[in-house]
C-alpha cells in the first residue's frame, strides 16, 4: 500500500499524515527506500537534462572563487582556538559579505565547530592506536582501497567495525567501535581465514568508548580474506576459536 | 607508498570521504559533477543571481558537512541533491502559483524542444555522458507525461490540482500521467546507467534521507 504512495511522496503531493506514514515505513523497509531513492534520482535527472540544454550556464569563475574561500576556511580551521573563542556565538553572515568576515563567521558556526570536533575526534582516536597516519589515510581513503564491514551477529549489539586493504599495500587496517568492555584477562582477538587456513592477526585494545584499531602486515599485496572474526578470548590465546566461541564481529565481503 | 591521484571516475562516495578530510581537489570534482545541474535548477526557478548565491552556499556547506555523509546509508547523489531540491522547493513555495507555473512552463518548453526525437543528442552533449543518458530517456518519455512531471518538479512541488487547472485537464488524468511518467523515467534511467555513476540511488538507511541545508 505504501509502495503506491512513493511517487506522490517524492513529488511532495502527500498530506502531512500520509507523509509521516511513508517516512515511518521507509525507516523499516529497504526495498521501498531503494525505490523512493530511484524516483528521487529520476526527478533529479530533469535538472541534469536542463543543464545540458539551458542557455543559462554556470559562471566559470565561480569555482575558482569558491576554492579560494575553502582554502581560507581550512586555514582558519587550522587555528581553532582563534575560530572558537571570540567568534563562537556569531550568527553566520550571508554569502555576499566580504571574504575576511565570511571566513571568520563561517569558522564560528556551531556546525563547523562540531564538524571539526568530529574530525579531530576520529583522527585523534586513530592516532591513539596507529602511529603512521599517512598509511591510515592511504588505507581508508586511497584510490582502489577495499573495505570489508565487520558486523555484529548479535542483533542487539551496537558494535561495528571495518577492515581496509589497498591493492598496492601489504598492510591491513582493522578498526572496531562500540565493543563492550571485556572482563579481566579477556581480549578481542582478530582471526582471518583464507584458503581454508585461519590465523591470528592481532588484538584490539579498546579505549573508554570501546574503540580500537591496529594495522597488521598481510602475506601479500592487497590481501583478501574469506572471513574475518573478532572473538573474545583469553588474552594472548593462540588457539583458533571454535564455532561456539563468543563472536562479537564478523566480516561479510562487501566490495 | 603510492602517490594518490584523482580520476574523474572516482565514485562520489570516495570523493565525499576525501572532502571530509578537506581535500580541495575532491571537492572540485564533486563541484564539476553536480554544480551545473544545481545551477540549472536554481537559475530557471529562482533566477540567475539567486542561483549563483545558492550554488556558492550549498558547495561551501558541502565542504563543512561532508563528514555527515555516510555511504552505508545511501548514495551521495541522492543525499546531496535531495537536500538542494528541498531547499529550492521551500523557497518556491512562498511564490505565487502563477509565477511557479510560468517558470516551470518555460523549462517545459526548453526540455520538450531538446526531447524532440529529431534533435541530435550526440552532438548536443558529446562530452556529457550523464546528460546524454538523461536526454535519451526524455525522448522516450511520452510528451504528456513529461509535461506534468516537469511542471510539478520545476514548479517547486506544484500540486496535481494546480497543474490540472492550469492545463485544463481532469485531476485524475494529471495524477495518472505524473505517476506513469515518474515510473517510466525511473525505468529508462535504469537502462541508461553509465559507468562512473553509482548504479543504485537509495535513500538513507534509517538515517536522514537528505542533506540538510
Amino acid at each position: 500500500m505504501i509502495r503506491e504512495l512513493l511517487e506522490d511522496y517524492v513529488l511532495g503531493e502527500l498530506s502531512p499524515h500520509d507523509r509521516r506514514r511513508v517516512e515511518e515505513h521507509l525507516g523499516e523497509c529497504a526495498a521501498c527506500r531503494m525505490l523512493a531513492g530511484e524516483y528521487e534520482n529520476a526527478l533529479q535527472s530533469l535538472s541534469e537534462a536542463l543543464a545540458v540544454v539551458s542557455p543559462l550556464t554556470l559562471p566559470s569563475n565561480l569555482k575558482t572563487s569558491l576554492l579560494a574561500r575553502i582554502e581560507h576556511e581550512t586555514a582558519a580551521a587550522a587555528r581553532p582556538e582563534r575560530a572558537r573563542a571570540p567568534w563562537f556565538g556569531l550568527k553566520r553572515a550571508g554569502v555576499l559579505v566580504g571574504t575576511v568576515l565570511l571566513v571568520l563567521s563561517i569558522a564560528s558556526t556551531v556546525a563547523f565547530a562540531v564538524t571539526l570536533e568530529r574530525q579531530r575526534d576520529l583522527r585523534g582516536r586513530l592516532a591513539e592506536f596507529v602511529e603512521d597516519q599517512e598509511l591510515v589515510l592511504e588505507l581508508t581513503d586511497g584510490r582502489g582501497r577495499r573495505k570489508l564491514s565487520l558486523r555484529a551477529p548479535d542483533p542487539d549489539s551496537r558494535a561495528y567495525g571495518k577492515v581496509f586493504t589497498h591493492p598496492h599495500l601489504r598492510e591491513v587496517l582493522v578498526m572496531a567501535n562500540r565493543l563492550p568492555r571485556p572482563k579481566a584477562r579477556l581480549g578481542y582477538q582478530v582471526w582471518v581465514t583464507s584458503d581454508r587456513k585461519t590465523w591470528l592477526v592481532g588484538a584490539l585494545e579498546l579505549n573508554q568508548k570501546g574503540f580500537g584499531a591496529f594495522i597488521f602486515t598481510g602475506d601479500r599485496l592487497g590481501p583478501t580474506y574469506d572471513d574475518v572474526r573478532v572473538v573474545l578470548q583469553p588474552k594472548g590465546s593462540k588457539t583458533p576459536p571454535g564455532e561456539r566461541a563468543p563472536e562479537y564481529l564478523r566480516a561479510s565481503r562487501r566490495e | 607508498m603510492q602517490s594518490r591521484s584523482s580520476s574523474p571516475l572516482e565514485s562520489d562516495a570516495v570523493l565525499a570521504a576525501r572532502v571530509a578530510v578537506h581535500e580541495a581537489e575532491a571537492w572540485g570534482l564533486l563541484y564539476d559533477r553536480y554544480a551545473p545541474s544545481v545551477f540549472a535548477l536554481a537559475a530557471h526557478t529562482l533566477g540567475r543571481a539567486h542561483a549563483e548565491e545558492l550554488v556558492q552556499d550549498v558547495f561551501l556547506r558541502l565542504w563543512r558537512t561532508a563528514p555527515q555523509f555516510d555511504p552505508d546509508r545511501g548514495a551521495f547523489r541522492t543525499w546531496f541533491l535531495t537536500g538542494v531540491r528541498n531547499r529550492i522547493w521551500d523557497e518556491l513555495r512562498s511564490r505565487s502559483r502563477e509565477e511557479r507555473l510560468l517558470v516551470a512552463g518555460e523549462v517545459e518548453q526548453l526540455l520538450s524542444e531538446a526531447a524532440d526525437p529529431g534533435v541530435d543528442v550526440e552532438e548536443l552533449v558529446y562530452r556529457r555522458e550523464r546528460g546524454r543518458a538523461v536526454l535519451r530517456a526524455l525522448q522516450c518519455l511520452p510528451a504528456e507525461q513529461r509535461r506534468v512531471l516537469v511542471l510539478a518538479y520545476f514548479g517547486g512541488g506544484l500540486s496535481h490540482a494546480a497543474i490540472a487547472e492550469h492545463l485544463g485537464l481532469p485531476l485524475g488524468t494529471v495524477k495518472k500521467r505524473t505517476r506513469l511518467g515518474l515510473q517510466k523515467l525511473r525505468a529508462l534511467l535504469g537502462d541508461e546507467r553509465t559507468e562512473g555513476h553509482q548504479p543504485v540511488h537509495s535513500l538513507g538507511e534509517g538515517g536522514k534521507a537528505a542533506y540538510e541545508l
